[in-house]
């Protein structure tokens, strides 16, 4: 679908490039190969980010695939693959507008994985399969405080900028939640549905 | 051996090709709206496995008529990303069979999309697939073998979310064809390969249009309604001429559009005839027919004078070659059939 986006934009002109992520789980698809394939058998303008968090529910990446790496099979589509520290907001940069770029200039697609860490199993309430210090090293990891860090460090922004900042995006996700419980995300009972509700729900008119 | 015609419809030499209407709904289309597209394998300078493309190319260019490599979840998904974008895409799964591969892109992406986005996304998709065997047994396309002769049809209809279409006549190809690309939502577009080149009939030479969800009495009678699609109906129109001659007055009815459904016009068939025959060329079981009998038996039971008879390919895969005529519906079992139910 999103190749389809990018090819839409391109048709048209645009200079929209179209980013889509998937994890190292879906990675495995079939679907993912084919729309790399494609993308880069066309030169379609689109970054594919593989976000590669080592663990899909349960299965390992070691256990579901041989390669030492997702970026690796970009090769098979001719296209750049790339390893990066998706915990590094400044690397992240870096790669992204690199892959932008490319894809801007007519050079087709890229692939990027971004190594990072997930902190909870996947479902809330699922069992934790992992050690505790794996756990606990993987939320040693955070591009957020390191990010914070770094501007804090270069003087780019002071404790009270940050805190603001933080306090705005406490405020925005309050917001949020408040607009959603306010359009109908309550837990009250929906309106039983009828065939011609059905109809007009599911087929454009 | 029954034969598929000259029946009233069939003519060998006068009239315009089931391919040839398909490829004139394509032209015209692309010709009126350049956002429709074709999409699919070997559709540009080929043409098309079958022709069902051909000229579009030389007349459209590569931007639009959009060669793939054998990867029918990449371009299918890729068509869904393009209508949602705006284009009308139209994919052709070079044969029906193989639309197994894409069945993701189809299932959980197109036929939900304008629901999930409460109508602010739409998929204005058509996927051309050419279906099924050859029942005539006149020797053309006898049976292609389990890969190559599927009729897949009932797979979608379940899918809650798209529009299955089957035209069984070149003006109903052209005019359908036309609709589908107009429609905004995805439609399963249905061609009985083996009537692309044996089956011609006039075509009105102005523009065509058939409307989705309009069924087509293709023959009147008074004893008896068959209820045929695709290359079905013409088997029943031979059967029905030739019970004609022996004064029993057959009606045949093709659907048309499978979803959504002329519930109205089978009824009233049906409330004319009492005594219905199903035919279809997909396997009986879980068969678009079941729901057509569920239909009659819901909503037009007590005009029902005999129990409602189905004559489809038996459940078994297509076999190769002559040995497919056994297993699929032909003349002598819908034959068979009315006299079963004139009889009851």
């Amino acid at each position: 679908m999103a190749v389809g986006v990018a090819m839409a934009d391109r048709l048209r002109g645009k200079d929209t490039i179209t980013v889509t992520f998937f994890g190292d789980g879906g990675a495995n698809e079939g679907a993912v190969h084919e729309a790399m394939n494609l993308a880069g058998s066309k030169r379609i303008p689109i970054v594919f980010i593989a976000e590669n968090n080592g663990i899909a529910i349960s299965m390992r990446v070691s256990e579901s695939t041989a390669a030492p790496d997702l970026a690796c099979r970009a090769a098979g589509y001719g296209m750049p693959g790339q390893v990066v520290d998706g915990q590094d907001p400044i690397a992240v940069h870096e790669a992204t507008t690199r892959a932008v770029a490319r894809a801007r200039a007519g050079h087709g697609p890229s692939l990027i994985e971004l190594r990072i860490a997930r902190w909870e199993s996947h479902v809330e309430g699922f069992p934790e399969l992992r050690s505790a210090e794996e756990v606990a090293s993987a939320r040693s990891h955070d591009g957020v405080a390191r990010l914070r860090k770094l501007l804090l460090d270069g003087d780019v922004l002071s404790e009270a900028d940050v805190a603001m900042i933080e306090a705005g995006c406490r405020n925005e996700v309050d917001d949020a939640v408040i607009e959603g419980l306010r359009d109908g995300l309550d837990l009250a009972e929906p309106a039983p549905y009828s065939a011609a509700d059905a109809q007009r729900l599911t087929f454009a008119p | 051996m029954s034969t598929l015609g000259p029946g009233p419809l069939a003519s060998r030499r006068d009239g315009t090709s089931y391919l040839r209407a398909i490829n004139r709904a394509l032209h015209e289309e692309m010709e009126r709206d350049a956002n429709v597209l074709v999409i699919g394998l070997d559709v540009g300078r080929q043409g098309g496995i079958f022709g069902a493309t051909r000229g579009l190319y030389d007349r459209f260019g590569a931007t639009r008529v959009i060669d793939m490599p054998i990867s029918e979840a990449g371009y299918t998904g890729a068509a869904i990303g393009l209508a949602m974008e705006g284009l009308r895409p139209v994919v052709e799964i070079q044969f029906a069979d193989f639309v197994t591969v894409a069945f993701d892109q189809l299932a959980t992406v197109a036929a939900k999309m304008h629901y999930l986005t409460r109508g602010s996304a739409s998929v204005p998709l058509v996927v051309r697939m050419p279906y099924g065997a050859n029942v005539s047994g006149e020797g053309y396309m006898t049976g292609a073998g389990p890969h190559h002769s599927q009729s897949v049809e009932a797979w979608f209809c379940h899918l809650a979310g798209m529009k299955v279409v089957m035209p069984s006549t070149p003006a109903d190809a052209l005019g359908l064809l036309k609709s589908a690309i107009r429609d905004d939502n995805p439609v399963m577009f249905f061609e009985h390969k083996s009537l692309y080149y044996t089956l011609r009939a006039p075509v009105p030479e102005t523009e065509h249009f058939v409307p989705i969800g309009k069924a087509d009495i293709k023959r009147s009678g008074t004893d008896a309604t068959v209820i045929a699609t695709g290359a079905m109906v013409h088997v029943a129109l031979s059967v029905s001429e030739r019970l004609g001659q022996e004064g029993v007055s057959i009606e045949v009815l093709d659907p048309r559009t499978l979803v959504p459904l002329d519930r109205a016009a089978i009824l009233a068939s049906v409330a004319k005839t009492g005594r219905v025959v199903i035919s279809h060329e997909a396997p009986r079981t879980g068969g678009f027919g079941a729901e057509i009998a569920a239909v009659i038996a819901e909503e037009g039971f007590r005009h029902l004078k005999a129990p409602i008879k189905r004559v489809c390919a038996h459940d078994m895969p297509v076999p190769a070659g002559r040995a497919a005529r056994s297993a699929l519906p032909g003349a002598e079992r819908i034959a068979a059939a009315l006299r079963d139910v004139l009889q009851a």
